[in-house]
């Protein structure tokens, strides 16, 4: 139900204004970058924020929901908020004990594929809309947004947070919007994939650039944020 | 620089860069390094500010964030702390609250007039006549204010910002470096803040005329290189809140900081000893002459005077020598002196010692502006027979006689403080899990060691704490005398001028005035006197003020306690509180095209909805009409993405809708949809729906606006309750939702979705799935508004294409948006009540009218039992549309006008507009069932007048619903 080909971030507006330039990847359109590819790329590892909520989601929920995606050959994270890769580049989400979250990577299909097969339900498992707005923070700075933002310690410097041997997705507030956050580590640097209500996204988005902006970073683009991920 | 010395080991200054600055007009030099203070006394300023009330003149005195008469301000900065603010090149200050210059001040003729203005004096000389008392307030504040806040001036951003740490450890002097490194060593990691710029703590300045110990400095390079130890200087631990949140307030922003443990190692506060004349320029605790000295190789001044009750006293006597100031004089108010190893050093000096003497009053240089000699008395219980012994001339007087322990973070969170008879202080005995003390604030007074002992033990208590080993706060404390504190260092003078409280100029006869008066509690005193309620907050004086009140009282300060403490310890600019401000506000999927069609906006709880939009030469209210005109006339869309929008999903969906609603769902048909009204256990309607059945065992339910969220949450409550095999999904954020209304809306439509769409295939009330403008969307055929209409729910990043093809297609048929304005005006014309708006939190489905859909004869729904016993009661109220007459030219009622019924309040005004559909003022209220009978004749209270209006039934318009029947 979710995955349709005319979607709109919607962020739109604000892309534009940046002087986003776009791209169609596999039926949806992208903000492949703002102009400089290689400024983007730069940036990427020091201090950057980009759109990804075009990227297809598919949310299942239900007590068959982790039969289905077993039977399709889904393997799926055992504790809630963990998380695989799904596909290329994708991932794939507990956000409760009968609740996954399934994110396309970019150009991928598997997701759209999924979500066709599931429908509006099978047998206990049901197709919810996820439209979530998606965000990458990424570079050697990025926690000082966070710490700007967000009272969860993302920086893990107490004894507690090192101990933690696998990374789990975290539900909390930044700058009062309820928001997924799920750390990942690429060459030594974080980044964060911050996912939201697409009613608050473009002031999260407005209130995260500020402060991007302001400690020196800026917009990056699909194009570069694929560096971050490589 | 006349008083600037040699180079001192580990000084602060940085002598190779220069800086200028000016002060009250003339300009002067400094270095980095320097504070405005010691710069200023450098160069041989004395007095740096005036006090409060009396306007006299003040220079340094603690050096340590409590110089509250060293108040300077910029052209736009003010109440800027001398004593601790970094010199900075191109400073053009002067100091706040002087009426001529810090000198020339013409209100220091108030000093002349003290006797006339006691402790309350405003209490009692201006409370007549009344009129009067704003003129004599504005020029009390404006005599007695600090600096003027420039209002215009550009702040720089000063975001907070959050920290975590293992052990946050506050206070870098020898306790708090100590249980860093004891922490830090454990493995944890440690926060270690200081307020100063530097860390060592008393180690840089307490050294009794000798080098700074080696293993000060060791433990300093340790510090600030240990891998586990972020070191925050010139950063005050403001607050101090429960489960170990501290408030951190550095020079650019305020981090607030989540500890697992906690060591306060903050130290004490050296007190005055109160005498005549103990604020002159010139006197100053002797902690800041030895700052003076290391820190920033000032000269505190040519001849010195030490009076003392403690061996620290005789340390900072040898300190003055080694700054070049002849010492002449150690006036110790103990009898039996001191048998330290600084006591005797200075006795080997051959520097004068008189024992059992205090200072009588420091007699004044010319205008106050120093002190040119002490006059010296004996210390005796019996007030009278103390007796003159001698008069020293000194430009200079350094006071060590006691501490008050740096415990405002401590008690802020409940420790236990207790005073020691022994040690003359209070100390803490029991602290809060996690929280230690250490040091100082321990009450520990002896060498370096102990106290570095006290501080290693409580870094490593508080890293097993954090690591969860420990789960205890308590520690053995070995204590031991003998008091560097004076129980009583009061020296009254029959002439006054005593200082206790140099925030607000306070004196010995205040104290005592204060307690004649009545005021004979601590927290009572304090606030009739307005003692510690300056910018120091008392530092100075709590502990002073206690023993005052106590002595007074007859009694021991034993079982005694100061007053409360509450953050913040030390002053915080207004920027830093403020911070970013983070506001979220919730935008519908369609906002970018309501901006673009010119909306204006309005809040509906944290969302920003269309109220209407401007037309260039209407009206907002024309605008409106206009609006509501071409939804009866044309075609209309409104955007609904508020709307809630709930899942309900498995095989007990509809036994669990049918406990949650009124009404009878079981038979309703997969395809259809239905009125759903939910109340909660007392019988108040809490919302309504429309309940769709897409499959037999799915549900979409379209939920208020307003009670989305609250009904989420209920729902998934009762599911748990209940037991039921029910999949909730709570779709309000991931779908849009538009209202397609009007007798064209049909055919708008049809050229840009699938789904077939004449009567018969989809009739009023059906919900079908199919898709509009390529996107998957559920259509719902409602009539809230009175018209045809279809209500589009698509995923929420497909709207801006439904809303964009709609447009286009309707285009020829005149089609335009409507906002939230124009829907009220419509659905009231057919009357339709909101809920929350025509309901109250009190409101019955019966008093609002949809008693129709309430099946008490349903084995259970939520709110069936009080509603039974409702029933059984007289109705109070009934909601009734009425009229005013069409000839009515008179104030238009408004929503929660009172319903008047001679001088009884009978009812009120829920919704009211005029109908330009039917031309004039229509609304709901409620009124007493005796009142409501169509034709009834009421009274709506408008502005004082009475409203003449009439009960007409519902709905106003198209009463046979022939309107859901149109067919283009």
């Amino acid at each position: 139900m979710s995955v349709f080909t005319s979607y709109q971030s919607p962020l739109e507006t604000q892309l534009a204004a940046l002087g986003a330039h776009w791209e169609a990847v596999s039926g949806r359109r992208l903000p492949m970058d703002f102009g400089d590819r290689a400024v983007e790329m730069r940036r990427a590892s020091e201090l950057a924020l980009g759109d990804l909520s075009a990227l297809p989601k598919l949310g299942l929920k239900g007590p068959g929901a982790e039969a289905w995606l077993g039977a399709a050959g889904v393997a799926v994270p055992e504790e809630v908020y963990g998380w695989r890769p799904f596909g290329a580049d994708g991932l794939i989400m507990r956000v409760d004990r009968q609740e996954f979250f399934l994110e396309a990577g970019v150009g991928s299909t598997e997701v759209t594929l999924l979500a066709e097969k599931l429908g509006a339900h099978g047998p206990s498992v049901y197709s919810v809309a996820r439209q979530d707005v998606g965000l990458t923070l990424s570079g050697r700075r990025a926690t000082e947004v966070l710490t700007q933002t967000c009272s969860y310690d993302f920086v893990r410097r107490t004894s507690a947070a090192e101990s933690l041997s696998h990374e789990v997705a975290v539900l909390t507030r930044i700058a009062l919007v309820s928001c997924t956050v799920l750390r990942l580590e690429r060459g030594g640097v974080s980044h964060f994939r911050i996912w939201c209500s697409p009613t608050y996204g473009g002031y999260l988005w407005e209130t995260l650039l500020g402060i991007v902006q302001e400690l020196g970073g800026g917009p990056i683009g699909v194009a570069a944020y694929g560096t971050v991920t490589e | 620089m006349t008083l600037r010395l040699s180079p001192q080991v580990d000084e602060w200054i940085d002598r190779h860069r220069d800086v200028r600055f000016r002060f009250e007009g003339r300009e002067y030099h400094g270095f980095v390094g320097d504070t405005v203070s010691s710069a200023l006394w450098a160069n041989g300023v004395r007095v740096l500010g005036r006090s409060f009330k009396y306007h006299r003149p003040r220079g340094i005195y603690s050096l340590a964030d409590l110089d509250v008469n060293a108040i300077v301000e910029t052209a736009s900065e003010t109440n800027i702390r001398a004593d601790i603010t970094s010199l900075r090149e191109g400073m053009d200050l002067r100091a706040v609250n002087t009426r001529g210059g810090v000198l020339g001040d013409r209100l220091a003729i108030l000093d002349r007039f003290g006797k006339f203005t006691p402790v309350g004096f405003y209490y009692k000389a201006f409370h007549t006549p009344r009129r009067l008392f704003p003129f004599y307030e504005r020029r009390i504040r404006e005599i007695a204010g600090l600096g003027t806040v420039n209002t215009s001036k550009k702040t720089a951003p000063t975001p907070k910002d959050y920290a975590h740490t293992d052990v946050l450890v506050v206070g870098a002097g020898p306790a708090g470096m100590a249980a860093a490194l004891a922490a830090a060593d454990r493995g944890v990691h440690v926060t270690l803040v200081e307020r100063s710029p530097h860390v060592g703590g008393t180690l840089c300045y307490e050294r009794a005329g000798e080098l700074p110990l080696a293993a000060a400095q060791e433990w300093r390079c340790r510090v600030g290189s240990h891998p586990r130890i972020e070191l925050r200087t010139s950063t005050v631990v403001a607050g101090h809140y429960a489960d170990r949140w501290l408030a951190l307030v550095g020079e650019q922003r305020l981090t607030k900081a989540r500890a697992n443990a906690v060591v306060v190692a903050s130290g004490g506060y050296p007190q005055p000893a109160v005498f005549r004349n103990n604020d002159l320029p010139g006197v100053m605790l002797a902690s800041a002459a030895q700052r003076l000295i290391y820190h920033y190789a000032v000269r505190p001044c040519t001849q010195a005077v030490v009076l003392t009750a403690n061996a620290d006293g005789y340390g900072a006597a040898l300190d003055l020598e080694a700054g070049g100031v002849a010492v002449v004089a150690i006036v110790d108010l103990r009898v039996d002196g001191d048998s330290s190893l600084a006591a005797e050093l200075c006795r080997d000096r051959g520097i004068p010692i008189r024992l059992g003497e205090g200072i009588y009053e420091a007699v004044p240089a010319r205008g106050k502006r120093g002190v040119r000699a002490v006059r010296l008395c004996s210390v005796s219980p019996n007030e009278s027979a103390r007796r003159l012994t001698k008069d020293i001339a000194c430009d200079g007087v350094a006071l060590s006689v006691g501490w008050a322990p740096a415990d405002e973070l401590l008690r802020m969170v409940k420790t236990r403080m207790d005073y020691c008879e022994a040690l003359h202080q209070f100390v803490p005995t029991e602290c809060p899990l996690g929280v230690y003390a250490a040091g100082r604030v321990n009450g520990l007074y002896g060498g370096v060691d102990s106290v570095v002992e006290d501080g290693r033990q409580a870094g490593e208590a508080a890293a097993r704490f954090a690591c969860g080993e420990e789960m205890a706060s308590a520690r053995q404390v070995a204590r031991t005398g003998p008091a560097r504190s004076l129980a009583d260092p009061f020296l009254p003078h029959p002439r006054g001028k005593e200082f206790v409280d140099f925030d607000e100029d306070l004196q010995l006869k205040d104290f005592a005035n204060s307690f004649q008066e009545g005021f004979d509690n601590i927290e009572l005193l304090k606030r009739y006197s307005t003692f510690g309620m300056g910018p120091s907050q008392g530092k100075h004086s709590n502990l002073n003020a206690l023993r005052l009140l106590c002595q007074a009282r007859g009694e021991s300060l034993v079982g005694k306690s100061l007053t409360t403490a509450r953050p913040f310890t030390a002053s915080v600019s207004l920027a830093h509180l403020a911070g970013r401000i983070f506001t979220p506000l919730r935008r519908t999927a369609l906002h970018a095209r309501h901006e673009a069609l010119g909306a204006r906006f309005m809040y509906v709880g944290n969302w920003l909805r269309p109220e209407y939009y401007e037309t260039t030469g209407l009206s907002r209210a024309a605008s409106i009409a206009a609006e509501a005109t071409t939804v009866r006339e044309k075609v209309g869309l409104i955007d609904l993405g508020t709307l809630g929008k709930i899942e309900i999903n498995g095989p007990n969906a509809v036994a669990f809708i049918e406990r949650i609603y009124t009404g009878r769902f079981t038979k309703l048909k997969v395809g259809d949809s239905r009125y759903g009204a939910a109340c909660d256990e007392s019988g108040v309607l809490v919302d309504d729906s429309v309940v769709a059945r897409l499959g037999e065992e799915r549900f979409y339910v379209s939920a208020t606006s307003s009670g989305a969220e609250a009904i989420y949450r209920e729902f998934q409550r009762l599911v748990i309750e209940w037991g039921l095999n029910v999949t909730l999904n709570n779709a309000t954020n991931h779908y849009a939702a538009l209202n397609i209304a009007g007798p064209l809306a049909r055919r708008v439509l049809r050229d840009v979705t699938d789904i077939e769409l004449d009567a018969e295939r989809f009739p009023y009330l059906a919900v079908r799935e199919g898709e509009v403008a390529g996107v998957p969307a559920r259509v719902l055929r409602v009539g809230f508004v009175g018209e045809l209409s279809y209500e589009i729910h698509v995923p929420a990043g497909g709207m801006l294409a439904v809303w964009d093809a709609l447009i286009e297609k309707g285009r020829q048929a005149g089609i335009r948006a409507f906002g939230v304005e124009a829907q009220r005006l419509l659905r009231l014309e057919k009357g339709h009540i909101i809920v929350g708006h025509d309901t109250d939190g009190l409101t019955n489905p019966f008093e609002a009218e949809v008693g129709w859909a309430v099946k008490m004869d349903k084995p259970f729904f939520v709110g069936q039992r009080s509603l039974a016993i409702l029933q059984q009661k007289p109705r109070l109220r009934t909601l009734v549309g009425f009229v005013l007459s069409t000839d009515h030219r008179g104030p238009i009622p408004q929503e929660c006008h009172l319903v008047i019924d001679g001088e009884e309040i009978i009812g009120r005004v829920t919704s009211v507009s005029h109908s330009p559909t039917l031309g004039h003022v229509i609304g709901l209220a409620y009124v007493p069932p005796t009142s409501s009978t169509p034709g009834t004749e009421f009274f709506i209270r408008v502005d004082g007048c009475l409203v003449s209006a009439h009960v007409v039934e519902l709905p106003f318009y198209d009463p046979k619903g022939e309107r859901q029947q149109v067919d283009p």
